[in-house]
């Protein structure tokens, strides 16, 4: 290395040409209309799944927790029994004391 | 009561479900996300996935974000960590494309700057930050291309101001050997010949 090319990149110049350069490189260059596209489909699909997962599901075991529901019944496909906890139970005998009812 | 910033009012927005605020925030940023992604990388399809996996980001985490403040620098640091994954993905195919090629090729061979003469002083800039490390990389890129000021970058980067100020010292002292040696290319000694078909 000579000193002519040490001086010929001094602090100034060297700081130039290296914005220079690299605003040339991405000059004019846009990304495509598809990337916005794909973007916001992407995004509703996300939005749409978030909102599946957070619908709350009525079933027995919160219906104890919190109480019946003025919309839910027993019989709503949401509100049949998952686990062997108390209102199972209290659902079982109220079955057996329909069935009870029914023959006498 | 807060001051919300204007990029915060959208993102607010988007956290209610209104998408058409993330597509107002990904028209403000767009160029600025695609090209840094683009000057870091050097490659048109992984700038594109990296444009739009940085807005999903912002999708997915607008309950993280703070209102009061440009979303920028956020988008910066987003940027620069989807490039580094990409580009240490990147960095592990080619050495070992290399290493199979150098073991292929078993003639010897000079290195790059021998080989090709060198015409073009921008071309020779590009490939010189091209050859930095990615830190170092990536401080050249925001301070001359996105015109970021080391504080910022020390942002962007989560790192101390003096580690962002070292890596742009370094950076610019390694291109400037680089350009400096390419004005006089050294004549490189040949690489032994390895034949090693193991």
């Amino acid at each position: 290395m000579t000193s002519h090319d040490c001086h010929a990149w001094a602090d100034a110049e060297l700081d130039h040409v290296l914005a220079s350069t690299l605003r040339e490189s991405v000059r004019g260059k846009e990304p495509p209309a598809r990337v916005r596209e794909s973007l916001l489909r992407a995004a509703e699909a996300s939005r749409r799944r978030s909102i599946r997962i957070s619908l709350p599901v009525v079933g027995v075991d919160d219906l104890g927790a919190k109480g019946l529901p003025e919309s839910a019944s027993w019989d709503h496909p949401r509100a049949q029994p998952r686990s062997w906890g108390m209102p199972t139970m209290v659902w079982l005998l109220e079955a057996q004391f329909s069935k009870l009812r029914a023959i006498g | 009561m807060p001051v919300v910033h204007e990029d915060g009012q959208l993102v607010a927005r988007i956290r209610e479900g209104d998408l058409s605020a993330l597509g107002a925030l990904y028209d403000k940023y767009r160029l600025q996300v695609f090209h840094t992604a683009l000057a870091v990388t050097r490659d048109r399809q992984a700038a594109e996935d990296i444009l739009q996996e940085a807005f999903l980001k912002v999708h997915s985490y607008a309950n993280r974000i703070d209102l009061g403040v440009p979303l920028a620098p956020w988008l910066y640091r987003v940027t620069v960590n989807l490039s580094y994954t990409w580009a240490t993905r990147q960095s592990k195919w080619r050495t070992s494309l290399e290493t199979l090629i150098d073991r292929l090729v078993a003639p010897p061979r000079a290195a790059p700057e021998g080989r090709f003469e060198v015409r073009d002083l921008q071309a020779r800039i590009q490939r010189a930050v091209d050859a930095l490390p990615f830190n170092q990389r990536v401080v050249i890129i925001l301070h001359y291309l996105s015109d970021l000021s080391l504080k910022e970058i020390a942002y962007i980067l989560d790192c101390p101001v003096g580690t962002a100020k070292s890596r742009l010292h370094y950076g610019r002292e390694a291109l400037r050997r680089a350009l400096s040696t390419s004005v006089e290319p050294q004549a490189t000694p040949a690489l032994e010949v390895v034949y090693d078909f193991t």
